[in-house]
């Protein structure tokens, strides 16, 4: 069966895109799938450094449109998967109107047959390399965080999402979910966000500070059987997978007698 | 039996020109009937006549039109006020139809999105923050609005926007804009926004909307 590509996408920069595709990457590799994972955000690469092929980069994905190298040359293998997971790597200092549409989607079309799932990191705004990413991908993952300035650009991204009329609905991840602030009233719950941005929710991700140090580590947070930010990554490729997995409940704690005494407002 | 039939009215004549026959036998019978009027009106001491032309079912063209005026050539007194014809082209019904018609959209009109319509339109789903629903007639919400309603763009007055607007960010009417405050005592899940006597936006509940605009109530009625 040819791969299914998906875009992961915001708007807003610096709520979770990069993270999302490292975590889901390695997710589905764990569950033994083949994953390419692109990065398209020339110039301020980083879903290598998350994954951990930072390293091991030779060519990248504006040296195969230029011909500089074959496809296969720049595809980066990650080892610890059995080459299941694959990166191809963002330029780090080419000019950024390299790429077009139609390379993309010539670039994902030669890379179906080899894998189960194409997923594209997107840049942030919707200009060229939002479009770029947009035009190789048969659905779209919209990552938001609980704010109200995330969820708008997510809605004005959606928007244009829809006009491309994809073969497989957009569907929402929330990410950095403080279960403690949903507990107390001053964030929205997860179901309201999916609800407000009219949108299927794929699956949400707690606010955990454990992901800052798998970053840092090139180690995405999946690994980490403990975490609860890599459980809630393991729920959402396990829902991406089969669409009958449920929801991962969140865990909200009622505050208690004590701590509504000592921690007001 | 003559193609051209004579009534009277009480502000003129009517002509009936039968639209079975061909419009030759029209006009030769039409020349004679207004020479019979002219004789008769002189009988009378009258000068003045106006005639109604209906045609049935048939529409007649410009040319043909002419040709009947030029009939009266002759009568500087005798006057044509009107063709009238039971039937009218698609062309000339369309635009009467869409005046008439509300018609239904349904879908989410997100951030960055602008949906325009002509005339009015019913609106069923939602309009996010950063979205604008924009219509040169009245606009009817069934949903959530967070978004900017426009009716009457550009310039007209007499829209209205009914829907709940509580959470809406700005109203616009014609060339008002008003910024929704929640605060106003007026605006209610069940109010509907339009622009009172001192041209500003104002809003009532929806029970009153027929003694506000009582025109567009008669048109919705029909």
């Amino acid at each position: 069966m040819p791969a299914i590509s998906l875009v992961i996408t915001s708007g807003k920069g610096g709520v979770g895109k990069t993270t999302a595709t490292a975590n889901i990457g390695t997710a589905l590799a764990m569950l033994g799938k083949r994953v390419c994972v692109m990065d398209l955000d020339l110039g301020l690469r980083n879903l290598d450094i998350m994954i951990g092929l930072g390293n091991r980069i030779l060519y990248d994905v504006v040296d195969v449109v230029q011909g500089r190298a074959t496809l296969h040359q720049a595809l980066v293998k990650d080892t610890r998967f059995e080459d299941r997971l694959v990166l191809l790597p963002a330029a780090q200092n080419a000019d950024k109107n390299v790429l077009t549409p139609a390379a993309v989607r010539q670039i994902v079309a030669a890379l179906r047959s080899e894998f189960d799932y194409i997923l594209i990191d997107c840049p942030a705004g919707i200009e060229q390399g939002f479009r770029n990413a947009l035009a190789g991908a048969d659905g779209a993952l919209v990552v938001t965080t609980p704010e109200i300035s995330a969820m708008s650009d997510a809605d004005r991204v959606i928007g244009l999402i829809e006009a491309y009329k994809m073969p497989i609905a957009p569907r929402l991840i929330v990410n950095r979910v403080q279960a403690a602030m949903i507990a107390a009233g001053t964030s929205l719950d997860v179901a309201a966000i999916a609800h407000r941005l009219a949108l299927s929710l794929l699956g949400y991700v707690v606010d955990d500070n454990a992901i800052i140090t798998a970053d840092n580590r090139g180690e995405p947070i999946v690994f980490d059987t403990q975490s609860p930010a890599g459980t809630c990554f393991r729920n959402i490729t396990d829902r991406l997978v089969d669409p009958h997995v449920p929801l991962l409940p969140l865990a909200i704690k009622k505050p208690g007698f004590w701590q509504k005494l000592f921690h007001r407002g | 039996m003559a193609s051209a039939t004579l009534k009277g009215r009480k502000d003129g004549y009517e002509i009936h020109l039968d639209d079975a026959a061909s419009f030759t036998d029209n006009l030769t019978d039409l020349t004679a009937l207004f020479h019979q009027v002219h004789d008769a009106q002189q009988a009378l001491q009258e000068e003045q006549a106006n005639f109604v032309i209906t045609t049935g079912n048939r529409l007649l063209t410009e040319d043909q039109e002419t040709a009947i005026r030029a009939l009266l050539d002759a009568y500087p007194h005798f006057e044509i006020v009107a063709f009238r014809a039971d039937v009218v082209t698609t062309a000339d019904l369309s635009p009467l139809l869409r005046q008439t018609h509300v018609p239904v959209s349904i879908g989410v009109i997100r951030s960055g999105q602008e949906r325009e319509f002509d005339g009015d339109i019913l609106f069923i789903g939602a309009i996010h923050h950063g979205g604008v629903l924009k219509a040169s007639g009245s606009v009817f919400c069934i949903g959530e609005v967070s978004g900017i309603v426009y009716a009457g763009y550009p310039d007209d007055a007499e829209a209205v926007v009914v829907g709940d607007l509580t959470e809406a960010t700005q109203v616009r009417i014609a060339d008002m804009v008003d910024i929704v405050d929640s605060n106003n005592a007026h605006l209610t899940p069940h109010a509907f926004a339009y622009v009172n006597d001192l041209h500003a936006i104002d809003y009532a509940e929806c029970i009153n909307l027929r003694q506000i605009r009582p025109r567009l109530y008669a048109q919705m009625e029909e």
